[in-house]
């Protein structure tokens, strides 16, 4: 056995050496271990709440008002009697869903185009860059509230607004790895291989810049549930009766010195759920940094 | 193995007229940089034919126009900067320079094998080798998955690599650089193409595994029946391997000739001096260069380009006009007015 064999060979799962490694380095971080296991929890817990046979979240119960904490109420009851654990659960659902909209429309407008920008390059490119740019200059949460004051109090068109706002940060990143992936002369091998284009920007470009680009989901994703919690402590989100961490907040807001519990919980959840989404997103730009040569 | 002998062994026997065309023939290929205000042409005037089989060396200094050549017959120069300005580029009777850009693709890796300089950079670091190799097969034969990573394991192994079965699931940092450019040229040669270019394809290696890989493109060569452009700068791959050799200076082919002539009978100045340049071993002497530098693109001389470092150049016939390619013989050409009179230098044995 040669010293190369010793050194890089384990007996078996070769073909998964590189992912295993990035998980090993992962798993390594007990943090965002940590993070993770919380996060899938929370989220578990959220998809879970209908089947977990907990109360309605939005069936009042006037003779239950403000209730402590009880085994029937595990977070006790808010001003009308409803079940606090359930709305929140209700809320962290809404959230996240809210947040996914947002993150899915920067990803969806901001890498397809980048890349194809990175690639092209020319007049083109500095074009578009320069109107992505304005873009970012907009503040994100004072365009949701245009947007909502044009079509109406609905939290869809207001997180898309948001995520419109977050596309050029998707854009740039994708666009600096296609500029710089195109230049590699794996790409020209590839190129003189006869591979087809969209096939060489979907697996060598695409493929070598989705570590940068996970990482910028996960920011845009905790900023998500953040401008979700705001719209909705403005009015300007979710509707009642449904739940949200923010609207739960504003009306908990009023009850700060009797129920001070009302406003701690949804705040809580909206702290937890954001620290772990930037938890992981830091772990992975680690993770992701070490692997470069 | 056993697949390659199947589909290389099944050509059949060409007809001799068909024969006598060459697999590849550029004509008065013209390749200009475009800058923002000026084209400045870069390789002029390049007629290179290259028979059916042959093993031909391209061969000149860096910025000589040798790699730009071998880009542009697979129409990979990047027409931001670099364009053909006009010649004939025929694969086999087809004008490739007159074909579609998705009519390329397919030529390109299917009737065109290239090998690049640099094997560290040409395999993507995110894939495995099997990966890379497989969606070459892929792309131009129709083959399922678990054929084409049978074919990408036979590659590896006609290439020389030990212990495929395990290399295969390997990523490009995991191997050595011989290694990889033996994975490039499994890549290269995955659909057996007719013509292999080879950019440099040792320049980037240390000198044992330069005669390994040299030794393996020589036999790929023979075996799958390929014609075959390898460029380069040292002459010592050109011994190696190459049938007939075109010395390339200032953009323009200088002379061109079998092997053997071109080392035993230079009939260019240039060519003379890049043997002369050549240390010998055993014999205590300084290194040899040529006097000056090239000139660069867009400046050069109005008569023969080399002639302001040649010691030969007689005024004003070398510097008047533009010098011709002069057919000395069937296989030979000279670009020097004078490579009759003259009587060159070529290795001492």
């Amino acid at each position: 056995m040669t010293l190369q064999e010793i050194s890089i060979a384990p007996a078996a799962g070769l073909s998964e050496a590189r992912r295993v490694g990035t998980l090993h380095a992962f798993g390594r971080r007990r943090l965002a271990v940590a993070a993770v296991v919380v996060f899938v929890l929370i989220v578990l817990a959220a998809l879970l709440a209908p089947v977990l046979g907990l109360h309605n979240p939005n069936t009042q119960a006037l003779t239950d008002r403000l209730r402590g904490p009880s085994w029937n109420h595990l977070l006790g009851t808010d001003e009308l009697g409803r079940d606090q654990l359930a709305r929140i659960l209700a809320a962290t659902k809404i959230s996240l869903w809210a947040s996914c909209q947002a993150t899915v429309v920067g990803v969806v407008l901001g890498v397809p185009i980048g890349l194809a920008m990175g690639l092209v390059g020319g007049r083109a490119d500095s074009v578009i860059s320069r109107a992505f740019d304005s873009l970012q200059s907009i503040p994100p949460l004072i365009l949701a509230i245009a947007i909502v004051a044009i079509v109406g109090r609905n939290l869809t068109p207001a997180m898309i607004a948001i995520g419109i706002v977050f596309s050029p940060t998707f854009y740039r990143v994708s666009r600096a790895a296609a500029s710089t992936i195109a230049g590699e002369t794996y790409i020209e091998a590839s190129r003189s291989m006869g591979q087809r284009t969209y096939k060489i920007v979907l697996a060598h470009v695409l493929g070598n810049a989705s570590s940068a680009l996970i990482v910028q989901v996960s920011t845009t994703f905790a900023f998500g549930i953040l401008a979700e919690a705001a719209l909705s402590y403005l009015g300007l989100g979710v509707q009642p009766p449904s739940a949200s961490l923010g609207s739960m907040l504003t009306s908990a807001a009023n009850l700060l010195n009797s129920s001070p519990q009302l406003t701690v919980e949804p705040g809580v959840v909206i702290i937890v759920l954001v620290l772990c989404v930037s938890l992981v997103g830091d772990a992975l730009r680690d993770v992701s940094a070490g692997e470069l040569r | 193995m056993n697949w390659m002998m199947r589909t290389g062994g099944a050509a059949p026997a060409l007809p001799t007229a068909e024969q006598a065309e060459p697999a590849l023939l550029v004509e008065a290929l013209q390749i200009g940089l475009v800058g923002a205000r000026a084209v400045t042409p870069v390789v002029t005037g390049l007629d290179l034919s290259l028979a059916r089989q042959e093993v031909l060396g391209l061969v000149g200094e860096s910025g000589s126009g040798k790699s730009l050549t071998s880009l542009a017959i697979a129409r990979l120069l990047d027409t931001r900067s670099v364009r053909v300005l006009h010649g004939s580029v025929r694969l086999f009777g087809r004008d490739l320079l007159a074909c579609s850009e998705a009519e390329m693709r397919a030529v390109r890796g299917k009737d065109i094998g290239m090998i690049f300089q640099d094997p560290m950079t040409s395999l993507d670091p995110a894939f495995t080798t099997g990966y890379q190799l497989t969606s070459v097969i892929r792309r131009h034969t129709a083959v399922d998955k678990q054929a084409a990573r049978r074919r990408a394991v036979e590659l590896l192994g006609l290439v020389g690599i030990g212990d495929p079965r395990r290399r295969i699931d390997q990523y490009p940092h995991q191997l050595s650089g011989g290694m990889r450019q033996r994975v490039m040229i499994a890549m290269a040669i995955a659909c057996e193409p007719r013509v292999l270019i080879a950019d440099e394809p040792t320049t980037a290696l240390d000198a044992t595994t330069q005669a390994q890989i040299l030794e393996l493109i020589k036999n790929l060569a023979r075996t799958l029946r390929m014609s075959t452009i390898i460029t380069t700068h040292d002459l010592g791959v050109i011994a190696e391997v190459c049938d007939t050799v075109a010395v390339m200076y200032a953009g323009q082919i200088v002379e061109h000739a079998t092997t053997e002539q071109i080392f035993y009978h230079p009939q260019h100045p240039y060519t003379e001096r890049l043997l002369l340049s050549l240390p010998r071993v055993g014999v205590e002497q300084e290194m040899l260069g040529i006097p000056g530098a090239p000139p660069r693109a867009g400046d050069f001389p109005p008569g023969c380009r080399f002639a302001p470092r040649c010691e030969y150049v007689t005024k004003p016939q070398c510097v008047a006009n533009p010098v011709p390619l002069k057919q000395l013989d069937a296989a030979r050409g000279s670009r020097c007015v004078r490579s009759e009179q003259l009587t060159l230098q070529g290795v001492r044995t």
